[in-house]
């Protein structure tokens, strides 16, 4: 075999020259190495590991494909080296490419078996891939070799916690404590892991140890973090039912840090009182609770804000008339979005109406509500009330919204004070709120032209012109806090991992209909979320040498939930309703490549077109440096489908949406959206089971609901009329599945229309009947008077679900389109939403008048900051 | 408003409310740097519904010289405009300003503002009690020169 052949030592002289070959290679002087390489091969053609090398270097030097091939043809020469094997796992592992990785390290392994820098590699991909296992193994071997190391004993015992063994996480960390000697004072790191011991002991449950134990490290201040201490003793005594002393502790904590929700929380339990459920005579007790703090720390806001929350009636009364004062006084722009969250109370949002109104009628009259007089006091109850009957009601039993009262009292404000960003800001609310998307945006650039430094005013503005479909204006202003050099205002946003941005952007395409470059930024931030999940990759190794153990274990479950972040849920669903549409009507692809190129993407493909051309050129200019040593060459740049073409054009578009939204069948189950999102998708790649389960899922968490209501029809017929059934058994047991759907007997058309009889009020729930009465065949004319009554008087609508009623008019070329549009126009006045796309189109030319000119330098005018900040 | 020690899982929305308020901006790797080197220096203000509307990424000076006492500084501190005047940044920077004298013996707190910020400067010098030390000339990317501003803590 030629492996076995090749075991042979090399001559004396080529021995030499591999070890300097290793020594390039770890110094990055690649062309050297290189040249080194090839001297041995010349001598010793066939020599295994000089090939894996020389392969190295290659991938090194942009001949990735080159190296690739070679690494693998040394390998076949020389499969019992160690240095073949790892060679193939580094180039693996600069890959991403975990998996092969390990299956490469695990080789190397076994041919070296007390290498440490590999059974640390092997370790951390391990630990990376979750094979919690093998991990404890490799921490073992580790630990085995080098016992003298500290954080070799730490990887071993986050190893056997990992893989759920707490005892003996316990006696491993227990050994290494009384093998330390000459610990010095104040070890921050140590601290650490005495921590880190106390939370394992915790979690077995065995309070009274870690408790007695925690005394002891704190009397000889062995732990130096003493919030950490605290919170420690206040848990384990509460958990132990040390009452005074818990209480006690906690009460501590809040003199501490009188902001932080947990302390009061832990208090109250040892009152026998929990916040989130509350009984008559808890509530007294946490009220008085709640009020002695307040008289002793009248800065403790989370102290007033919760016992707002609890208390009732007059109590309620007394409590919120001075939190409202001193916001008001204070100039709090977050005062009404603060205590918004109490309007699920109906009686709270009343007592809170009266007073606000009480308060205007006096400062309307010039009268004080606390103190001297002040006319900005005025503004901001202004600025509250209109936010206050702009708000969507939080109760069954609250009046609906009135937008135009809204308006009229910010108008008054701004009359008075024109001056105020909130106030442009607000009116952008309201007005978006009513469905006029061009107002709000107009409004928002008002607020921002006010204060031109503020980004979070400039990332509003943006975001209103992206909603009013004005995606070139945004990018403009957003510019003005990009850094100048990147290519485009776009690609740094996406580089510093804007996911904001990316989803409004993608947002913005879709409504336009240019899904290529819609899909591109969703892609964005699937790629960021990949990035993020890869991130934690150096610190598996890193956060054991920082001896950071506690917080590596929360790094590690929150990557673990990752993808169940409203980014990546919001960003998955859109992308597979693009792929579902690109599936049911492949011309889509076509007929609407991209969309039109905006200015800014014209000008970012100019500038990545030029960067690439140089590095080119730089690439062909030899590379000299004094020392001889060349730097890495650095890959050209990756963006290869700038307008989402590829994208668009996949030839598998259920597949590319299977890959979003797998990772939620985990971690978004409790989401019906997701779950008719996967439905969609595996009923059209005739995966009836999947579908099925899907299906099931969502009625489980609302049965009702309109899509779900629309899938369960959409479910019925595709499994009927499908030209190929399932195979049999499958077929019978998916057969049988629809029973449990719509009962036996019943025909579909009765089914939906008992569906709509049931929710007569939710316009939603109609519009789902006209959907599957069409479906179900119905005449056209049936289907149009379904989608009017949505309308109706009695039923309640939102502007969303009457834009969706537009679509869904559009879709079955309904002639009563205009006459549609028309009437929610008149439901909506406010809005114009409803006007027809040339109106709109309009409408959008008003955003950028002549004499918007966005001023690169500084938005903000001297003068006008000074009379915001004395006047806000 | 609840404020409390960050964890690993609000490192995104912190990032989040970054971009939001600062032209600085970090990738995700800087932040976990910060939480995992010094897991008790960084704390969030979040609303009740669990957003992040205020932060403060902060650190130690690894490279103290000889001699010289050690010293905490803030690499980024933000609240978002609509939740201002609550005095969540100062409660934040108090937090932190504990932990770093309290566990590695922190003599002083340094950070670095634009010169332009004239918002940021009002609010670290008035409210938190920092003091200008040296103007850094062109500290930043875009040529701008940073005040390096700094705060005696006594612990």
């Amino acid at each position: 075999m030629a492996s076995k052949a090749q075991r042979k030592p090399l001559p004396l002289k080529e021995q030499a020259l591999f070890k300097e070959l290793l020594t390039l290679y770890e110094s990055r002087t690649l062309k050297r190495a290189l040249k080194t390489a090839d001297q041995i091969l010349k001598k010793v053609p066939d020599h295994g590991e000089t090939m894996c090398m020389k392969g190295l270097v290659l991938t090194h030097m942009n001949r990735k494909e080159e190296g690739l091939e070679l690494v693998k043809k040394g390998l076949v020469y020389d499969m019992q080296s160690h240095i073949c094997w790892h060679v193939l796992g580094i180039i693996k592992k600069a890959d991403k490419n975990w998996d092969e990785a390990l299956k490469a390290y695990t080789q190397a392994v076994r041919f070296d078996k007390e290498n440490m820098n590999l059974l640390r590699d092997a370790a951390q991909l391990q630990v990376h891939l979750r094979l919690f296992e093998s991990l404890k193994e490799t921490r073992w071997q580790i630990l085995k070799l080098r016992p003298n190391l500290r954080q070799n004993w730490v990887g071993y015992a986050v190893a056997c916690h990992l893989n759920g063994d707490l005892e003996e996480t316990k006696s491993v960390l227990k050994t290494y404590f009384s093998t330390l000697k000459n610990i010095p004072d104040y070890d921050v790191e140590h601290s650490e892991v005495l921590l880190y011991y106390l939370q394992v002991l915790e979690e077995m449950g065995e309070h009274s140890d870690a408790l007695s134990q925690l005394d002891l490290y704190a009397k000889e201040r062995s732990i130096v973090d003493r919030t950490a201490v605290a919170e420690s003793r206040a848990r384990l005594l509460t958990k132990l039912s040390r009452k005074e002393d818990a209480a006690h502790a906690w009460r501590t904590l809040i003199d501490q840090n009188p902001e932080c929700h947990d302390y009061y929380r832990g208090f109250l339990v040892t009152q026998r009182v929990d916040l989130n459920a509350l009984t008559d005579e808890t509530r007294v007790t946490a009220l008085l609770f709640f009020k002695e703090i307040i008289a002793q720390l009248p800065k403790a806001m989370a102290a007033q804000r919760l016992a707002l929350k609890i208390a009732k009636g007059d109590e309620f009364r007394e409590l919120i008339q001075p939190y409202l004062t001193n916001g008001l006084v204070k100039g709090i722009p977050s005062l009404f979005v603060d205590v918004r969250a109490l309007y699920v109370d109906e009686d709270k949002r009343k007592i809170i109406e009266q007073i606000m109104e009480t308060f205007r009628g006096k400062s309307e009259k010039g009268e004080n509500i606390s103190g001297p007089f002040d006319p900005t006091v005025h503004i901001w109850i202004l600025y509250f009330l209109a936010l206050h009957y702009s708000a969507r009601p939080l109760s069954p039993d609250a009046p609906s919204r009135d937008l135009a009262r809204s308006l009229e009292l910010l108008e008054q404000a701004i009359k008075h004070t024109p001056t105020l960003p909130e106030l442009f800001m607000g009116k952008a609310r309201v007005l978006k709120r009513a469905g006029d998307p061009f107002g709000a945006a107009r409004a928002m650039e008002e607020a921002r032209a006010l204060d031109g430094q503020d980004r979070f005013l400039n990332w509003k503005a943006a975001k209103y012109l992206m909603r009013a479909g004005d995606i070139d204006g945004a990018i403009r202003l957003l510019g003005l806090f990009t850094k100048k050099d990147a290519p485009s205002p776009g690609s740094d946003l996406e580089d510093m991992q804007c996911l904001a941005y990316m989803l409004e952007e993608g947002d913005a395409h879709a409504r336009r209909g240019r899904l290529g470059l819609a899909l591109r930024r969703y892609k964005s931030v699937q790629v960021t979320f990949d990035d993020v999940d890869n991130d934690q990759f150096d610190f598996h190794n890193y956060s054991l040498r920082r001896f950071a153990v506690n917080m590596y274990l929360s790094l590690l479950s929150f990557e673990k939930q990752l993808r169940s972040h409203p980014a990546y849920i919001a960003a998955a669903l859109a992308s597979s309703k693009i792929y579902v549409s690109l599936h049911d009507d492949a011309s889509l692809a076509v007929s609407n490549p991209a969309g039109k190129l905006s200015e800014s993407d014209k000008k970012a493909k100019k500038k990545a077109k030029k960067a690439a051309q140089k590095l080119q050129e730089e690439n062909k200019k030899p590379v000299v440096t004094a020392a001889g040593k060349d730097e890495d060459i650095p890959e050209p740049p990756k963006d290869d489908d700038p307008e989402g073409k590829k994208l668009l054009t996949t030839p598998d578009p259920l597949g590319d949406a299977m890959k979003w939204l797998r990772p939620l069948e985990m971690l978004a189950k409790d989401r019906v959206d997701v779950w008719v999102a996967i439905y969609d998708v595996n009923i059209r790649r005739r995966k009836f089971a999947q579908a099925l389960k899907a299906l099931n899922s969502a009625r489980k968490l609302d049965p009702q609901h309109p899509e779900v209501h629309v899938r369960v029809i959409d479910y019925h017929l595709g499994l009927f009329l499908s030209s190929e059934p399932p195979a049999t058994p499958l077929s019978v047991l998916l057969t049988s599945s629809l029973e449990t759907l719509i009962p036996p007997g019943l025909s579909l058309e009765t089914f939906n229309n008992e569906y709509i009889q049931r929710q007569t009020s939710s316009a939603e729930a109609r519009l789902a009947g006209a959907r599957v009465a069409f479906m179900l065949e119905t005449p056209l004319e049936t289907v149009e008077s379904l989608v009017f009554e949505t309308l109706s008087p009695e039923v309640k609508v939102t502007i969303q679900t009457s834009s969706n009623a537009l679509e869904f008019l559009t879709m079955v070329k309904s002639a009563r389109f205009d006459e549609f549009r028309i009437q929610a126009s008149r439901r909506f006045p406010l809005s114009n939403v409803f006007k027809t796309e040339d109106e709109q189109t309009l409408l959008r030319k008003t955003l950028r008048p002549e004499s918007t000119v966005v001023n690169g330098e500084s938005g903000c005018k001297e003068t006008e900051v000074a009379v915001v900040e004395c006047i806000s | 408003m609840n404020i409390r020690l960050a964890k690993a899982s609000d490192l995104l929305g912190m990032q989040a409310c970054n971009l939001n308020n600062l032209p600085e901006n970090y990738t995700l790797p800087y932040y976990l740097f910060h939480a995992l080197t010094w897991p008790q220096l960084s704390y969030v203000a979040e609303d009740h519904k669990g957003r992040i509307v205020g932060y403060i990424l902060a650190k130690m000076d690894d490279e103290v010289e000889e001699g010289m006492p050690q010293h905490g500084h803030v690499t980024s501190i933000s609240v978002l405009r609509s939740y201002r005047r609550l005095g969540i940044a100062k409660k934040l920077m108090i937090q932190s300003q504990e932990a770093m004298a309290g566990i590695y013996k922190a003599a002083y707190v340094s950070l670095h503002v634009r010169q332009s910020n004239r918002a940021a400067i009002g609010l670290y010098r008035d409210t938190l009690g920092f003091t200008l030390e040296k103007i850094e000339a062109k500290y930043y990317n875009d040529g701008e020169d940073a005040y390096a501003m700094r705060l005696t803590l006594n612990d």
